[in-house]
């Protein structure tokens, strides 16, 4: 620890050294800058309309100042024939030389393309038009259009390359974001590496804008960028602005988007005596059966007996409709020549639907930029969060497991209290500790975590005397620390006996020595310290060239403490204290790389343009000899409709931009996975890995003590190293009608090469304990295309636009080392070699359904062999499946691969990739006299769900039961009388065992396609004739809907598309109506 | 020009340190002069390896315990989706030489990394230890697989895997390797503390050798057996010739004889009442002079879990816990009765015996009435009453009340009524019958599960502790080697050897050896009165004696495996009584007014949770392959050959 601590310190003040040693010779000539004349003048749109916040800079000096709210400037000048630049988002740039006049009037004028827009890319900005790589940029207002706390949702449906799945919907869960389905990208905030999470919790309205970066252009951030780079660049305040505060504010309510529909009481009995007597087993005499069914059809409820078949709406009472959600953020940014500054605080809160579930976050971001003298800047960037979950304690790891089971376990016919006693939970023994009542902070006890984090960014950045090279260094510092406290504490169950008035204890968890108390304390510190140098320059008014060379290092160190008790002994303190019943552990690792990094481009007048970079990578993850990788990237653009002889034919009156761009890129991947854990490069014994109780010197005593045992580790595996990830890209830009119509499409491949695999020639006998060690092996792809089209204008007052993006992503397998098969059906089963992945002998692969049996006799002739057993297991209405190969049996040789992607196991949701394979969004919007409307809409299409379970299987007694599949189901005219005719259903009829129509087929699997409105957002902002009354510049009411509606191809299921889980029990995602408020000082 | 100087410079300094910067320490890793430096960290190694013994019944593994419930001791009703069916060759198919080879590696580090602080007894021990772990591997290998290699280095990994591949050993080799090891570290072993029972002692070593050397012996004496005629490879790595089963019969007398003038071991005999004595044994290994080697648990830590799936419904601490374990009347029915010492099923009816089915809800069987329960076990060996938990049985002071239903008397017979499932038990309305509970709380029950499905609960290694049923907290031990056992050994070595011919061992007569070892097990279990005579000392008496002494101990697999026994007496036939398993329900007679209201009878069910539910109640298979399962074969070693029928 200390050691680390050390080392840490070295390399910072190493750094330092560094930084300060390239700077100290240039300050020397330092020189000192006097403003000499000042202008005033004010700057106004076609309409006369005052510009505010619009950027003026006296061209050849970096300083400059910016519009107020009456579109008034003030600045100094250096002599009387400067030239000012006017820039403005949105509108064309403007250079004007001053004048004897003091006071200038400066009209600008809307510019529809985007072409001067500045982009966030690797270690740097470069203009749009400049840009090589396929890289899409969303700015602040896209994206704070959600209701969704976290930044994933907030970006889903609005990037072209972006594809997405959310697969739970309980707070503060995110979506799965990646980029052109090549896994988790890397997320860089404000030029930090941070963690998906890190990037979900930021406050939206913090954004300023999010590069996405697809091909071979995100090569130059190395490490872990295999799966493409987000960039996050939170916003500033902007020189010479006065202070703006703005606050918003909204509150909204929440509800499940789908969940399917529950049987009720008498269903419930209906559904499973029909399944008893279809399966011949029902225990009871038929009228019995039937007198029991009538009871719990009325509800009768007597309470003088005791009898009470009124059953129970579980959902209705445990799961809110109308969940709280609420958000105030309050920020404030401006600055002065030598200063500017935006500081935001935001808070989030949401309940979950379940009574007691709560997730709440602050935020703070705090970025300061500091100019001391016009060459130096300073720039100091501190965001801070507490995030909180709080919740009851139930059992399990993850509190809303249980919840979510207990649901869907919970038989109607139950009722949460004894005797409808509130102060008695009732025993509801056949679904386990089940009772949903007893879910909640009173009874279960409390579980709360608490997420600290604070990320501080220290920037300084120098201009070196020689024209256009500066000097540029980051040290940033992120600590993040967790209080994890959870009490589960013990309730008491009951059972009511009418005959003697008793409640009866009969369960008490307690005493059964299921109460838990846990403290879980992590801390994690990251460092990243970066050193460059940067030039820029253009040389004979058209070579334009720009480098970086520069230095990275990081280091990631987590700590771990985690104390249990169990079970509790004093339930009435909750402070851990020594007790008998601990148990302690610890875990700390420290993790670092370092990298050179260099970068080149070269544009000729932006026509032609050349990108050249390269990093040299070092990990921790590999010993010595095989640590360092190189891996370069190269990409061009030519921009066509720069060239004079397309500017000379007519095409050119149109199709106003083309720009073409082709991308090679390759960079390392320590990410290895599951066959080289940490340190398998090193030997030695692993510490506590198995224990004994018996004495630790046998010679001397018998008594015996719990001996924690140390494992000799597997032969250390010196072998692998980094994996080789490529990305190629062709592309092409497109600006229509004076660039009203933007548009950009991408083809797209990646190779992953030297993915882990354990060579399967090199077989050690078993007698040896020793298997074959990893290797550098196989390889997959990622393929595909995406894009986006965009139309912008203006009708008189009505600003309007429409956009469309698309991602069609699909990941395919390489080549597998050593594959082997019997014969050439089983390879076509099994093997994975240059396959799609997730389709060979997956769930995808299924029966194809071409019927349903309408009778016995239908059975009884049916010539193919469907079950194995001559079809007499088969019932009316079971499932007729094509008999592919045609042998007269239907067995596996008869599954095809009939599904794409398929469905998540909750156990394995890493394996593969299990997002859509096209993924698709539209925007709309418009603004028209201070009315405001903008529509978000997602789809996600080609992917398969796979339901299994209750999803198949219909009701049965040890749970609830879905409608669909218990109710609507071939079943007999007389439920009880096996001998009446069959009535068609919608579904096979119930029964159990395992009859063949629940094997895999296409019956029940199905393609899952979905297009949700994601979002909708009205605003009215009032007139600023009314509201610079009471001194506010902006005033804005909204109303805000997500997930609105959905259409989607799961039909009865009734269960949301994006859903992981293969029995539904998941908690689906959430629509949202929010009403807010916005206001600007 | 500066500039320049000042980058190199910089990527200079940046160079020399990034090596250093990038190497990061394992925290979790000791080397292995750490490893070996004193014998607290030693004894840490070892931990682990005796975490990683095989042992078939294992309280810490969860499930592993259900393994009681595959063959004819009992049935599980809880988890019988994993139960009902009949096993494979596949079953104890076990190859575990990663294990063999860290003990291997532990050797080496023991001669090569010991650290000085580590004293000279203490290093002769660990060693002797060492190889103790690795015959203890070996004998469950052999037992299992037949013979295997023999491998005493530490494989290096190698080029070319195929140097390291080596032929089976004979099945007899094996064996003698064991013995021959055994017998060179028990000085070593002897070092040991007196009273140690959870780490190799010279104890430990005798009865494994003991163990050992009676299977070999069996096997050999046993090889002109139908059954065994197919299962000899000519290589000899199944099989063991008849001629060396005297030669192992006597290493077994003499690990005996060895471990008995030891006289540290001897029989638990410490309580009054014979049943709890006989259970007394399986609660604690403090001052129980009967355990040789055990493994141990504390119920924090160390957990074992026995207790809380094993526990009676009534004590059960969770929900979906408890009741796990349901010993079958097959086992019941050969406790003999005490006073004729004969082994007569029970039998519930007052003309011929019957076979019914869970689901019947009218009789006119001819059923005994008793005035209790537990009258129908009257005058049975108590070590039924030790090991099972019968109706009309206590458990921690608490009776248990099991019944599976009212039998109605009607006019010809009786109607059954049981509650539709536990849950419903005390409803008032489908709990009672006229005010009478129909289904008591340990059931019987067909349906529910997590309550017993054979009228009977098991109470050996069930923790008398309360509190103890709660997850994982029984302290309990699992006995691996008890005195009892080694008696039971030795006797059945004397009796082969005389019916070999070999009339005297060390001058005694092996028919005395033989009928006084069995003697010693009969009269702590029943009192003088059960002892047996030489004319009753038969191979029935012993195949009977070693069934219930040692019921669910994980013998009677290996035992009907050994005699070559087990596919005649688990042959997969409807007609087979013994391996179709059976159940024996109380009802509670409901007659108001008549004279048998209140008082009891029995039906005896067959078990239909056995099989699926197209073929419920199927008889126990063990075939012919399923003596000596399946051998792995890989690319790896083409040396190796596949066992008899595989």
């Amino acid at each position: 620890m200390n050691k680390t601590q050390k080392k840490i310190k070295d390399m910072f003040f190493r750094f330092l050294f560094l930084f300060v040693l390239i700077q100290l010779p240039v300050w020397a000539f330092a020189d000192k800058f006097v403003n000499t004349q000042e202008i005033k003048g004010k700057v106004v749109d076609i309409k006369g309309e005052p510009l505010i916040g619009v950027n003026i800079i006296e061209k050849g000096i970096k300083t400059g100042t910016i519009t107020d709210a009456s579109g008034q400037f003030t600045i100094k000048v250096s002599n009387s024939r400067s030239i000012l630049v006017f820039s403005y988002v949105g509108y064309l740039k403007q250079e004007i030389q001053i004048t004897t006049e003091n006071s200038l009037k400066v009209v600008l004028i809307e510019n529809s393309s985007d072409l001067d827009e500045v982009v966030v890319v690797g270690y740097g900005t470069k203009r749009k038009g400049g840009i090589t790589a396929a890289v899409t940029t969303i700015g602040s207002q896209d994206i704070s259009r959600t209701t969704s706390t976290t930044t994933a949702g907030a970006l889903v449906g609005k990037v072209a390359g972006i594809t997405s799945r959310q697969k739970s919907g309980t707070p503060g869960s995110a979506s799965t974001l990646q980029i052109r389905n090549m896994g988790t990208p890397l997320y860089v905030i404000d030029g930090i590496i941070q963690n998906e999470s890190f990037f979900n919790s930021i406050d939206i309205n913090d954004i300023d804008n999010i590069s996405v970066l697809k091909d071979g252009s995100a090569a130059i951030y190395g490490v872990k960028a295999a799966n493409g780079v987000v960039l996050v660049t939170t916003k500033t305040g902007k020189p010479n602005q006065k202070p703006q505060v703005n606050i918003n504010a909204y509150t909204g309510w929440q509800q499940w988007t789908k969940y399917p529909t529950l049987l009720n009481a008498y269903q419930w009995q209906y559904a499973n005596y029909m399944k008893d007597v279809n399966n011949g087993t029902l225990g009871v005499t038929t009228d019995y059966a039937k007198a029991e069914l009538a009871k719990w059809q009325t509800g009768l409820y007597d309470p003088t007996t005791g009898q009470d078949y009124r059953g129970y709406d579980w959902k209705k009472s445990y799961v809110s409709d109308a969940a709280p959600q609420s958000y105030l953020n309050a920020s404030i940014s401006g600055g002065s020549d030598k200063v500017t500054y935006y500081v935001s605080l935001s808070h989030v809160d949401q309940d979950a639907v379940f009574k007691d579930f709560n997730y709440n976050r602050t935020n703070l971001q705090s970025n300061v930029e500091i100019r001391p003298t016009d060459k130096l800047k300073i720039g100091i960037q501190i965001s801070g969060k507490i995030d909180n979950t709080s919740n009851p304690g139930l059992p399990g790891n993850d509190d809303y497991t249980l919840i979510k089971t207990s649901l869907f376990g919970l038989q109607p016919i139950y009722r949460p209290y004894a005797n409808d006693n509130p102060l008695y939970l009732n025993y509801i023994v056949a679904s386990d500790a089940r009772n949903m009542a007893a879910f909640t902070k009173q009874y279960a006890g409390t579980y709360t975590q608490t997420w600290r984090t604070s990320q501080n960014n220290f920037n300084l950045e120098y201009q070196l005397p020689l024209k256009g090279l500066s000097a540029k260094g980051t040290f940033s510092y992120y600590y993040a620390d967790n209080n994890m406290n959870n009490n589960e504490k013990g309730w008491q169950e009951f059972s009511y006996n009418k005959t003697t008035n008793a409640y009866s204890l009969m369960y008490d968890k307690q005493a059964s020595g299921a109460t838990y108390m846990v403290r879980t304390r992590d801390n994690v510190q990251n460092i990243t310290g970066q050193a460059s140098l940067n030039y820029d320059n253009t040389f004979a008014k058209d070579h334009h060239v720009s480098a970086v060379a520069g230095f990275e290092c990081y280091q990631q160190q987590l700590n771990h403490l985690n104390i249990t008790q169990n079970p509790v002994t004093n339930p009435f303190i909750d402070l851990m204290s020594t007790d008998k019943n601990n148990t302690a552990s610890e875990t700390s690792q420290t993790y670092s790389t370092a990298s050179f990094i260099f970068r080149t481009s070269y544009d000729y007048k932006q026509k032609y343009i050349i990108d050249i970079a390269g990093r040299y990578d070092g990990s921790w993850k590999f010993p010595a000899a095989n640590r360092w990788g190189f891996f370069p990237s190269v990409s061009g653009a030519w921009r066509i409709s720069e060239e004079n002889f397309y500017k000379n034919a007519t095409i050119s009156s149109w199709l106003t931009n083309i720009k073409l761009r082709v991308s090679y890129g390759q960079m390392g991947d320590d990410n290895i996975g599951g066959l080289y854990p940490d340190f398998a490069y090193q030997g030695g014994y692993n510490y506590n890995v198995g224990s004994s109780y018996m004495p630790t010197d046998p010679t001397t005593s018998s008594t015996n003590g719990t001996v924690i045992g140390s494992a000799l580790k597997a032969i250390p595996n010196t072998g692998l190293t980094w994996m080789t990830t490529s990305i190629m890209d062709f592309g092409v830009d497109l600006g229509l009608f004076d660039n009203k119509l933007t548009a950009e499409f991408d083809v797209f491949k990646r190779e992953r090469n030297g993915i882990a695999a354990i060579p399967n020639d090199v077989v050690f006998p078993l007698e040896s304990g020793l298997t074959a060690l990893a290797q550098n092996l196989n390889s997959d792809s990622n393929e595909g295309i995406d894009g986006f089209i965009k139309w912008n204008d203006k009708i008189g007052n009505f600003k309007y636009f429409v956009g469309a993006n698309a991602t069609l992503a699909r990941q395919m397998n390489g080549n597998r080392y050593g594959e082997l098969f019997y014969n050439a059906l089983d390879k076509y089963y099994y093997s994975q070699n240059n396959r799609w992945a997730n389709v060979s002998n997956g769930q995808v692969w299924m029966w194809q359904t071409i019927g349903v049996f309408q009778n016995q006799s239908q059975i009884d002739t049916y010539p193919i062999n469907e079950d194995g057993k001559n079809n007499t297991t088969l019932v009316p209405g079971d499932l007729i499946f094509k008999d592919v190969n045609g042998d007269g049996i239907i067995n596996n040789s008869d599954k095809r691969p009939l599904g794409y992607s398929s469905v998540d196991w909750p156990w394995d949701s890493s394996q593969g990739n299990k997002n859509p394979i096209l993924s698709v969004g539209f925007n709309f919007g418009f603004e028209w006299k201070g009315i405001d409307l903008s529509a978000d809409f997602a789809g996600g299409f080609i992917n398969t769900f796979v339901p299994d379970w209750y999803m198949k299987w219909g009701t049965s007694r040890s749970v609830s039961g879905y409608v669909y599949n218990s109710i609507d189901v071939w079943h007999h005219q007389d439920i009880f009388d096996p001998t009446s005719p069959w009535v068609p259903g919608a579904f096979p009829a119930l029964r159990d065992g395992d009859p063949s129509y629940r094997n895999e087929n296409d019956f029940y699997t199905k393609t899952a396609n979905y297009l949700r409105l994601r979002n909708l957002l009205i605003g009215y902002t009032l007139p600023k004739t009314w509201t610079k009354k009471v001194s506010i510049q902006k005033a804005r009411f909204y109303f805000q809907g997500t997930n609105l509606f959905c259409w989607d191809t799961l039909g009865a299921y009734g269960i949301d598309p994006e859903t992981s889980t293969v029995n539904g029990t998941d908690y689906p995602q959430s629509r949202v109506l929010t009403v807010g408020l916005s206001l600007t000082f | 020009m500066k500039n320049k100087i000042y980058i190199i410079l910089m990527l200079g300094l940046a160079l020399s340190s990034c090596n250093d910067w990038l190497t990061q320490q394992d925290t979790t890793v000791l080397s292995a002069s750490q490893a070996y430096s004193s014998a607290s960290s030693i004894s840490s190694v070892c931990a682990n390896l005796y975490s990683r013994l095989r042992y078939e019944q294992d309280f810490s593994k969860d499930g592993d315990s259900y393994d009681m419930t595959s063959w004819d001791e009992a049935s599980n009703n809880s988890d019988y989706w994993a139960f009902s069916n009949n096993k494979n060759q596949d079953y104890r198919s076990y190859y575990d030489y990663s294990l063999i080879r860290d003990i291997n590696q532990h050797i080496y580090c023991l001669n090569n990394y010991v650290g000085t602080d580590v004293t000279t007894v203490n290093k002769k021990y660990f060693l002797a230890e060492a190889r103790y772990m690795r015959a203890y591997v070996y004998f469950t290998l052999v037992t299992r697989m037949g013979g295997v290699p023999i491998i005493e280095d530490v494989s290096q990994y190698v080029q070319n895997p195929l140097e390291l591949a080596k032929p089976r050993n004979k099945e007899s080799e094996v064996y003698d390797y064991i013995a021959n090891e055994l017998d060179s570290i028990k000085t070593d072993l002897g070092l040991a503390s007196s009273k140690l029972t959870t780490r190799a002692t010279k104890g430990s070593a005798l009865a494994l050798k003991c163990r050992a050397m009676l299977y070999a012996g069996t096997l050999a004496y046993n090889s002109d057996k139908s059954a065994a005629k197919g299962l000899i490879l000519p290589s000899g790595a199944t099989g063991i010739d008849k001629n060396k089963a005297n030669e192992y019969l006597q290493k077994c007398l003499d690990a005996y004889s060895e471990l008995q003038a030891m006289n540290v071991y001897s029989l638990y005999q410490k309580n009054s009442n014979l049943a709890s004595n006989y259970a007394l044994i399986f609660q604690s290994e403090i001052n129980n002079p009967e355990i040789i080697f055990c493994k141990s648990y504390d119920g924090k830590n160390m957990l074992n879990a026995f207790t809380t799936r094993a526990i009676c419904r009534t004590l059960h601490s969770a929900l979906k816990t408890g009741a796990q374990i349901n010993p079958v009347l097959n086992l019941a029915n050969s406790y003999e009765v005490v006073a004729t010492h004969s082994i007569v099923p029970i039998v519930p009816y007052s003309d011929v015996d019957h076979i019914e089915s869970m689901g019947t809800t009218t009789s006119t069987y001819n059923y005994i009435i008793y005035d209790n329960p537990i009258d129908i076990f009257a005058g049975r060996d108590p070590r039924l009453q030790g090991t099972i938990i019968t109706p009309g049985a206590n458990f921690r002071g608490v009776s248990l009340n099991f019944q599976a239903g009212l039998a109605i008397k009607t006019t010809t017979g009786y109607t059954f009524k049981t509650a539709p499932a536990m849950e419903n038990i005390s409803d008032p309305v489908i709990g009672y019958y006229n005010g009478v509970q129909i289904t008591g709380d340990e059931g019987p029950h067909q349906i529910s599960t997590y309550v017993s499905h054979t009228g009977f609960l098991l109470r050996k290694y069930v923790d008398t502790n309360s509190g103890s049923e709660a997850s994982g907290a029984s302290t309990v031990p699992y006995i691996v080697f008890r005195y009892g056992e080694v008696l039971l050994n030795a006797s059945e070595a004397a009796f082969y050897l005389n019916q070999n011919g070999v009339s005297t061992y060390n001058s005694q007569s092996t028919q005395t050896i033989a009928l006084n070892c069995f003697n010693q097990i009969r009269s702590r279990a029943g009192g003088s009165t059960f002892n047996i005579n030489t004319s009753e000392l038969t191979f029935e008496r012993i195949m009977n004696e070693r069934k219930v002494e040692l019921a669910f101990e994980d013998h009677r697999y290996n035992d009907l495996k050994r005699w070559r026994i087990a596919n005649d007496v688990w042959a997969y036939d409807r007609t087979n009584q013994n391996a179709i398993m059976y159940g024996l329900w109380p009802y509670r007679i409901y007659a108001p007014g008549d004279p048998t209201d209140g008082k009891w009878i029995y039906r005896k069910v067959i078990i239909e949770h056995r099989g699926s539910s197209s073929d419920k109640g199927q008889p126990i298979n063990f075939d012919l392959k399923m003596y000596y399962a399946t051998y792995p074969m890989t690319k790896g070693n083409p040396y190796i050959e596949k066992n008899p029928n595989q």
